[in-house]
């Protein structure tokens, strides 16, 4: 069996993230590439072989080409681009955070669900080796009952100061709390389970240019956030991301979790460089040690820098779009799947209505 | 000059942050203890030489034997003896938060200016090295335009606290748990760090498992054992603290972790301190690689560096800060921080954040008067 996938969206992260990972898949291949901008597209195509080249993907979804699509644009076209998608019974992996607003994206899950769809919203980190021991360790047990976890995703692209689609409302929805926040979010969900409550503050530290390069005004987007969280196991959280930190590493950033429970204590520091590490100590043991991260969770992959490890991770092993296309082929249940996609962005809508109204909110308000 | 100094409450607290330290000092000498229970109170007169002992701290105040008063009890006392302190003269140490509310916290700040006494409110980590030396780099531009801090003190002290009442987590006593005792600290460094504190959002907990009854077998109001605060600046800066009581945090004497983290337009700085051997400074400017910053030696002062817990001894014990400090500075009529007025800004931080978790909302600081 053969799975045809077309692709939307042609910038960097497509070439990343999606375009090098079914190279040698057993069951999928790209056959389809779509971007508005035909120049790019045609040498995106040429560049990963890829046959079919559209500017319209009402066209491409129409061409009756493919099985399967990966939307990788824009938040505010995720949802148009997946309902036809859906309608036209394509399964889809689509990008977070999944939509504008929670009502878009429980929609988009529904659907799907309804259609019987494979569907994916792909929360990158919580492939890598670290988040997955964690979440192993935890599920063992390791530190007894949640008390409360504090993650920190330290990074620095919003400290140029320039125009970016990321921090313009209109085109994101939202800014840091969208981008990287619905990250750790989904991370503490995977963690603790679901959050019941949160507080956040958002964060606009820098002034960006008006207007657009379109010529038009724009609302400007946050550029840090600050979220407190109360998970329905009783547990607490921090989330603290902000796009404004200098962390010199290749990337730029830095990820740091702190997990406290009953029965012990996991700590995990990734500086995407080189040092991907989980520490922990049980009850008695003293300051957390290192948690060498077992084979089976490496599988093969690259240890040598943490970059190696994130291609490898997407390039070699059952994760995104590998992952998507496997659980097709296979009829496998795929998780982070559209319903929990809906649950981040239900998350966000909160956050974001608590930023504003300047109050606690329980995620049950966002309908 | 000689300052006679008296002491009220008989804690391992009160004797390893004031009696030890003050064993010692060219300006003072100790000479009362007061403490509920008499023999408590005489075997830690013997053991610091120190003459007179009281079980009534309105008989120490009007003996007329102090100059000078420390008040290491537990919350709910502060704000009566310090009044009946200030109101006989005396210059006044009261421990941290300074009261139960801000209201109180304020009238104790004003009697005591209107008296021209001395007063101190010991935020002892703030006198640590590393937290010296965040303040002297920050102050001195290392951020640029700070954009946020990110503070966490996990404390691990209520963990097992299942069948033992703590006077830390009933509300009657404390005013707070983990938020008035620990994040009082926190939100105090934040302060001096970042400057005013304009608005606070917080999210108590009551996680772990708390004795249900009082030494007296009465049910009590149960505190909270962690505090999740999210401030505003005045500056335009944002931070999160974090404190808990429920953490394991290592096996040292004070079981503690502290964790720092700053950023700003010009740079970024960390801090550590684990309470074992771990207590350092780390930045870097943009395009430089996250480094050490050690420690100077004219803040270490002779310090132990190896230790914390020696660093701790050495700090509060042989140089000259919290009860060492505040003697000097009245012996030698010195300027003093923080003093009452700074423990009263907390405070009104402390009850602002009480009302966040109350009412579920922002809580503007200056809704606190």
């Amino acid at each position: 069996m053969t799975i045809n996938v077309g692709i939307v969206g042609t910038s960097w992260w497509a070439d990343a993230m999606y375009l090098p990972t079914l190279q040698d898949h057993p069951y999928g291949k790209f056959v389809a590439i779509c971007g508005r901008n035909r120049e790019n597209a045609q040498k995106m195509a040429e560049r990963w072989n890829i046959p079919h080249v559209f500017t319209d993907y009402n066209t491409m979804i129409d061409s009756g080409k493919i099985d399967a699509i990966i939307v990788s644009t824009a938040n505010d076209t995720h949802y148009p681009i997946t309902l036809k998608a859906i309608e036209a019974g394509l399964h889809v992996l689509c990008e977070k955070p999944l939509g504008l607003n929670y009502g878009e994206a429980k929609h988009m899950a529904d659907l799907a669900d309804a259609k019987g769809l494979q569907n994916l919203t792909p929360f990158t980190y919580s492939y890598m080796p670290t988040a997955r021991y964690i979440k192993e360790l935890l599920d063992e047990g390791y530190i007894g009952t949640p008390y409360h976890l504090n993650l920190r995703y330290y990074t620095g692209y919003g400290r140029a100061g320039d125009y970016m689609w990321r921090f313009d409302r209109s085109k994101a929805g939202a800014g840091a709390v969208g981008d990287i926040g619905s990250h750790f979010m989904y991370l503490a969900t995977l963690f603790f389970g679901k959050i019941s409550g949160v507080y956040c503050l958002l964060g606009q530290h820098t002034q960006r240019p008006q207007p657009a390069p379109d010529g038009k005004p724009y609302e400007q987007a946050d550029d840090t956030a600050i979220l407190s969280l109360q998970f329905a196991n009783r547990a607490q959280g921090v989330i603290h991301v902000t796009t404004m930190a200098y962390e010199d590493t290749p990337f730029g950033q830095t990820h740091h979790f702190e997990l406290h429970g009953s029965g012990g204590t996991l700590y995990s520091y990734t500086d995407w460089h080189t040092v991907q590490q989980v520490k922990g100590a049980k009850v008695g043991e003293g300051m957390p040690k290192e948690l060498p991260i077992p084979e089976h969770i490496w599988n093969g992959m690259r240890q040598d820098t943490v970059h190696n490890t994130y291609k490898d991770t997407f390039r070699t092993q059952d994760f995104m779009a590998r992952q998507f296309v496997t659980g097709i082929a296979e009829n496998k249940r795929l998780r982070p799947d559209f319903q929990d996609g809906a649950e981040i962005q239900r998350v966000i809508d909160a956050a974001l209505m608590s930023s504003k109204e300047r109050r606690w909110v329980e995620i049950e308000e966002i309908q | 000059m000689t300052v006679r100094v008296g002491l009220i409450g008989t804690s391992w607290w009160a004797d390893f942050m004031y009696l030890s330290p003050l064993k010692e000092h060219r300006h003072c000498t100790v000479v009362a203890v007061c403490g509920r229970n008499a023999e408590n109170s005489q075997k830690l007169a013997d053991k610091w030489g120190v003459p007179l002992v009281f079980t009534d701290y309105n008989a120490l105040i009007d003996s007329g034997e102090v100059d000078a008063l420390m008040v290491v009890t537990p919350n709910v006392s502060h704000y009566p003896i310090t009044m009946k302190a200030l109101g006989a003269g005396l210059h006044v140490l009261c421990e941290k938060p300074l009261a139960m509310n801000y209201q109180q916290a304020r009238e104790m700040a004003e009697l005591a200016e209107q008296k021209g006494v001395k007063t101190f409110v010991p935020f002892t980590w703030s006198f640590m090295p590393y937290a010296r030396y965040l303040k002297e780099l920050i102050a001195n531009g290392y951020l640029g335009k700070p954009y946020h801090c990110n503070l966490r003190y996990y404390s691990g002290y209520s963990r097992d606290n299942a069948s033992q009442y703590v006077w830390r987590m009933d509300v009657a006593q404390a005013g707070s748990g983990a938020l008035g005792d620990l994040g009082s600290h926190f939100t105090h460094l934040a302060y001096w760090l970042f400057g005013d504190i304009t608005s606070v959002c917080s999210h108590l907990g009551q996680i772990g498992e708390h004795a249900p009854l009082d030494p007296s077998g009465q049910a009590y109001e149960l505190a909270d054992d962690t505090a999740v605060l999210t401030l505003t600046f005045d500056n335009g800066a944002q931070g999160s603290v974090h404190v808990t009581t429920l953490a394991y945090a290592g096996a040292s004497p004070i079981g503690t972790t502290f964790h720092m983290d700053f950023h700003g337009s010009d740079g970024t700085l960390s801090g550590l301190s684990d309470f074992e051997t771990r207590q350092h400074i780390s930045g870097a400017k943009p395009g430089e690689p996250i480094h050490d910053l050690p420690i100077p030696d004219s803040i270490w002062a002779g310090a132990n560096r190896d230790s914390v817990m020696e660093t701790i001894g050495d700090v509060y014990g042989k140089q000259e800060f919290m009860a060492r400090e505040w003697v000097t500075a009245i012996a030698e009529d010195k300027p003093l921080r923080p003093d009452f007025r700074e423990g009263a800004a907390i405070q009104r931080v402390i009850d602002a954040a009480i009302k966040s978790h109350q009412e579920r909302r922002w809580v503007d600081i200056e809704e606190i008067q």
